[in-house]
């Protein structure tokens, strides 16, 4: 029988397009599955504290006690007793851009990261299966006082300020993923940015996942002490691969007064990954937090971060652009919870649909009592590409406090034949004229990021709707 | 005591068969449904905690109250529901019941099996009335149910309007409902207007379904002003192409009311257009929650959908929740939704205020302006008129 | 003040919680590690879920839906994703019953 050409699907298509797919080369494989005993061997060889293997022991049970969520995407068919829980790719971690593994400058090469960033990679984190292998900080960052690391070294080298913050902003019990990550975390980004230092270089880490069958449970913990500013960057990017994967993440920020945190993300997880991830910051007197997301790959994505505003005049802001093509659900949006007067958010989402993909934006807005002249606004729109694709609002406006203002708008709609038809007339093809629009809807987010990463989104949009039929 | 078979004998007494049957099945319904949990989706906001309808187990009967009817063309029928029931019950049986399903939730069953009163309508193809058909429902005393229901059939291209006005004449608690099932003919045009004004201190829990055909179209004009808690669901499938449902409502709460609406546009086919706006002003300690939906089905293309919530917070204690949203399962749609929750705008009264206007009157005609928008549309005179009464009244 | 005997002191081992009501307030009784008994408001202020079926560490105790902890003496937020604090009432135990006074 002749040989079927493989159907290469929009977004996963990376052998092809960037012609790699690292080998599998592990100093240590867990074994596949979930249970007490994996959770212990994973914290014994991190050589643990006992309060963090107690956590963890704990958060598995009320992952297992949890039934998944009834709403939002259909996860019932994760298997996850045939996932690795952990897996190390090399026990030493380097110290220089040089001193990375070959196969890791290799993937980024053929990925295109541009010059310009590859000069940041002094200070960037570099992930390469669950654990931070490469991380150097720049030495000005180090004087300063700012500690960027990967989380496992801070919970050895800063057990203090580790225990004071870690859980605290999301429970285990938060939701089913968070106690799953609470239980088999591995790696992520520890960042401490102390009271008044302004860390003027975004700091950055790739995440990849490589192994089949590989489940990526990265912790991360930002703390901005008072009048601080930071800028953490992370970018996913991941192979294809045969059978899914999962990604649950935790992320946990605590700005403090007067201080500054952006968080921004590139999520273009191949489209076999389950990305379920749970992002919370706190955000005190004065203080701005801003997450800035972007999700173009995954099969599924349930994603939806969130600012407590905690003290008057805090504020925050998210950016959110979802992209689903054929059988992806992106299903992310906001929350900004207001506990405090004179606070302020908005929540701007951009979402386009295609092939099929069907996006949903889910938001909450919570005014508590004490939240008078506060002010929030949502604006959320979605663009339907054809007529197989679907998109969803949901979201649940709460206001218990008085003389607030809220405001939310949607809008749903097709490329509008007008624009089409322009663009057509002036010899340009079909697919491109509709790759300008769909840049031009979410130029909002694009131009809130690095010169670099907006460069790359405008190429990956490009790619994707190449990878339309017809 | 509660509600027993043997209640449930007795006010089904003298109506046909299967209708008894029907309502053994709501029965049966009601007993075997758990009251909603605070942790259900569609109740975590609505807390009936402190409602046992099973207190309320006398029924009031509202068969025989008041009604102004202008003098009705050949062939229309319009009757006491249980009386239409047994005279034409080709006409009836098919649909009661058929919109709103006794099985949704406990309430939902708690009505089908108990409704008491209520009339059908049947306007016969073609057939214009230009008058007004008025309704009216009262409560008379406290720790009853009254549950009214109203059926009302639009034959191909007729036209008419219709209000139902429920009326509470008591100052205790009891149950109350009040619910409606429109069947709108393809190419009719049909105005249905319902004005909610049970007791201060009435639980009220009811459902308005609308089912539109080819070309038809429907104005809807639920306005909440009494009750305790009220909690309705209104809601239009559009199941014609070409047809159209404007869905207004306006509602004004204070003291300790809370309010709860639900909202379905659902476009089942394409070429369909809806237009929802709920406007309600929250005063004192009030709260209201509004929850709408709009869902276009995958082949209705070209529909086109609007849905907004404006509330207007008068008070420091109020409170509003507002839910709207979308599933689009067609790209070829034009959908928009909007929600807000705010104080009357300081520009405004600044302005009123600094043309020797008091502050009271000022907000007065703020609060007036604000439904303006909504009352303008109200399809006829009457309505229009008697609405505009009562909210001057209670905004004093 | 309504004073309502809710429990005896058997039926509420040392560190375990049980739900009980004085009127139309459901509390969660709690007989904590030090020995005493606390009430607590049993709807957690952060999605009305039963703080009764939830868990007691130290003087706190964690809703069981999203985690959030209260102060079992104060009242008092210890823990996300709750933010408001609630109610506490006072206990009293006279032999081998639990009294507990709610405000009318």
């Amino acid at each position: 029988m002749a040989t079927v050409p493989k159907q290469i699907e929009i977004g996963s298509d990376y052998k092809e397009k960037y012609g790699f797919s690292v080998p599998e080369d592990y100093i240590f494989k867990a074994k596949r599955g979930l249970n007490p005993e994996i959770v212990k061997e994973i914290s014994w060889m991190k050589k643990e504290p006992e309060w963090m293997l107690k956590m963890r022991l704990r958060s598995l049970e009320i992952f297992r006690k949890k039934p998944m969520p009834t709403w939002g995407a259909d996860l019932s068919v994760i298997d996850f007793e045939n996932i690795f829980y952990y897996l190390k790719a090399s026990d030493k971690q380097s110290k220089t851009w040089e001193d990375l593994p070959p196969d890791i400058k290799k993937t980024y090469d053929r990925l295109g990261v541009p010059e310009a960033e590859r000069k940041f990679l002094a200070g960037v984190s570099a992930q390469y299966e669950s654990e931070v292998v490469y991380h150097s900080l720049h030495e000005e960052l180090s004087k300063k006082g700012v500690i960027f690391t990967d989380t496992d070294s801070a919970l050895r080298d800063h057990p203090e300020l580790f225990k004071e913050y870690f859980g605290t902003i999301i429970p285990p019990a938060d939701n089913k993923f968070a106690a799953l990550n609470t239980a088999v975390w591995s790696g992520g980004s520890f960042i401490y940015v102390p009271k008044g230092v302004r860390v003027d270089i975004p700091l950055q880490a790739y995440f990849r996942i490589n192994a089949e069958n590989m489940g990526q449970f990265e912790r991360t913990l930002i703390i901005c002490d008072e009048g601080s500013f930071v800028h953490y960057i992370e970018g996913c990017t991941a192979p294809i691969y045969t059978t899914d994967s999962l990604h649950s993440a935790v992320v946990e920020i605590i700005v403090k007064k007067n201080a500054r945190c952006r968080y921004t993300t590139i999520q273009n997880w191949s489209t076999n990954v389950y990305n379920l991830v749970t992002k919370r910051a706190l955000a005190y007197a004065d203080a701005t937090m801003e997450w800035v997301d972007g999700n173009l790959g995954s099969q599924i994505t349930m994603k939806y971060p969130s600012v407590y505003l905690m003290e008057p005049g805090a504020k925050g802001d998210v950016l959110s652009v979802a992209f689903a093509g054929k059988g992806q659900h992106q299903d992310a949006g906001g929350k900004m919870i207001h506990v405090a007067p004179n606070t302020t958010s908005t929540i701007t989402s951009k979402s386009i649909s295609k092939g099929g993909g069907r996006t949903s934006y889910r938001g909450h807005i919570k005014m508590y009592p004490d939240a008078k002249n506060s002010k929030s606004f949502v604006k959320c729109d979605a663009l339907l590409l054809d007529d197989q694709s679907r998109s969803d609002t949901y979201p649940y406006n709460d206001v218990d406090a008085e003389n607030v203002t809220l405001g939310h708008e949607a809008t749903v709609s097709k490329v509008s034949d007008e624009q089409l038809f322009y663009l057509m007339s002036r010899g340009i093809t079909r697919n491109e004229a509709e790759t300008m629009i769909v840049n031009g809807f979410i130029e909002p987010f694009t131009k809130e990021l690095p010169l670099e990463y907006a460069v790359e989104l405008n190429r990956l949009i490009q790619l994707e709707m190449e990878g339309s039929v017809g | 005591m509660g509600f027993t078979e043997e209640t449930l004998e007795k006010t089904g007494q003298g109506e046909p068969d299967w209708l008894r049957e029907r309502r053994r099945m709501a029965f049966a319904a009601y007993e075997r449904m758990p009251m909603p949990s605070r942790t259900d989706e569609e109740w975590r906001r609505t807390d009936v905690t402190g409602l046992d309808p099973a207190k309320f187990a006398t029924l009031e009967h509202a068969n025989g109250h008041r009604q102004e009817t202008p003098k009705l063309p050949a062939g229309v029928i319009f009757e006491p529901l249980s009386l239409a029931a047994q005279k034409h019950r080709q006409l009836v049986e098919p649909l009661l019941f058929s919109a709103l399903h006794a099985n949704r939730d406990r309430f939902a069953a708690l009505h089908a099996a108990f409704f008491t009163g209520g009339n059908f309508l049947y306007v016969p193809d073609g057939v214009v009335i230009e008058e007004p058909i008025l309704r009216q429902h009262f409560s008379h005393e406290g720790g009853t149910t009254v549950l009214p229901h109203t059926v009302i059939v639009a034959g191909r291209n007729s036209r008419f309007y219709y209000l139902d006005e429920y009326i509470g004449e008591e100052t205790e608690a009891g149950y109350r409902s009040g619910s409606a099932e429109i069947f709108v003919g393809e190419g009719a045009d049909v105005g249905y207007v319902s004005i909610q004004k049970w007791g201060r201190h009435a639980w009220h829990l009811a459902d308005q379904r609308a089912r539109l055909e080819k070309d038809s179209r429907l104005r809807l004009f639920n306005i909440t002003l009494g009750g305790r808690f009220s909690k309705t669901r209104v809601e239009a499938s559009l199941v014609g192409p070409g047809s159209s449902a404007e869905l207004k409502g306006i509602y004004f709460a204070s003291g300790e009311q809370f309010f709860d609406f639900h909202t379905l546009q659902d476009h089942q086919v394409g070429n369909t257009t809806s237009d929802l706006l709920f406007k309600g002003a929250l005063q004192d300690t009030a709260r209201a929650v509004y929850a709408g939906l709009i869902r276009i089905e995958k082949g209705a293309a070209r529909s086109d959908a609007y849905q907004a919530n404006r509330n207007l917070v008068l008070s420091e204690h109020a409170r509003a929740t507002s839910i709207p949203m979308l599933e689009i399962d067609n790209n070829d749609v034009r959908c928009t939704h909007g929600a807000t929750v705010g104080p009357v705008d300081p520009m405004s009264m600044f302005y009123l205020q600094s043309r020797g206007i008091p502050a009271t009157t000022a907000k007065r005609m703020i609060v007036q302006g604000f439904f303006g928008e909504v009352l303008e549309r109200i399809p006829f005179e009457q309505a229009r008129t008697l609405v505009e009464t009562e909210l001057e009244a209670r905004l004093g | 003040m309504a004073k309502v005997r809710v429990a005896s002191v058997d039926e509420v081992p040392l560190e375990s919680l049980r739900a009980v009501r004085v009127n139309e307030t459901e509390i969660c009784l709690a007989h904590a590690e030090d020995g005493n008994f606390y009430a607590i408001n049993d709807v957690c202020t952060h999605e009305n879920f039963l703080l009764s079926v939830g868990e007691l560490f130290d003087l706190q105790v964690e809703c069981p839906q999203h985690g959030s902890r209260f102060n079992l003496k104060t009242g008092a937020v210890t823990g996300l994703p709750a933010v408001i604090p609630t109610q506490v009432y006072p206990v009293t135990v006279e032999g081998s019953d639990v009294y507990v006074e709610v405000p009318d």
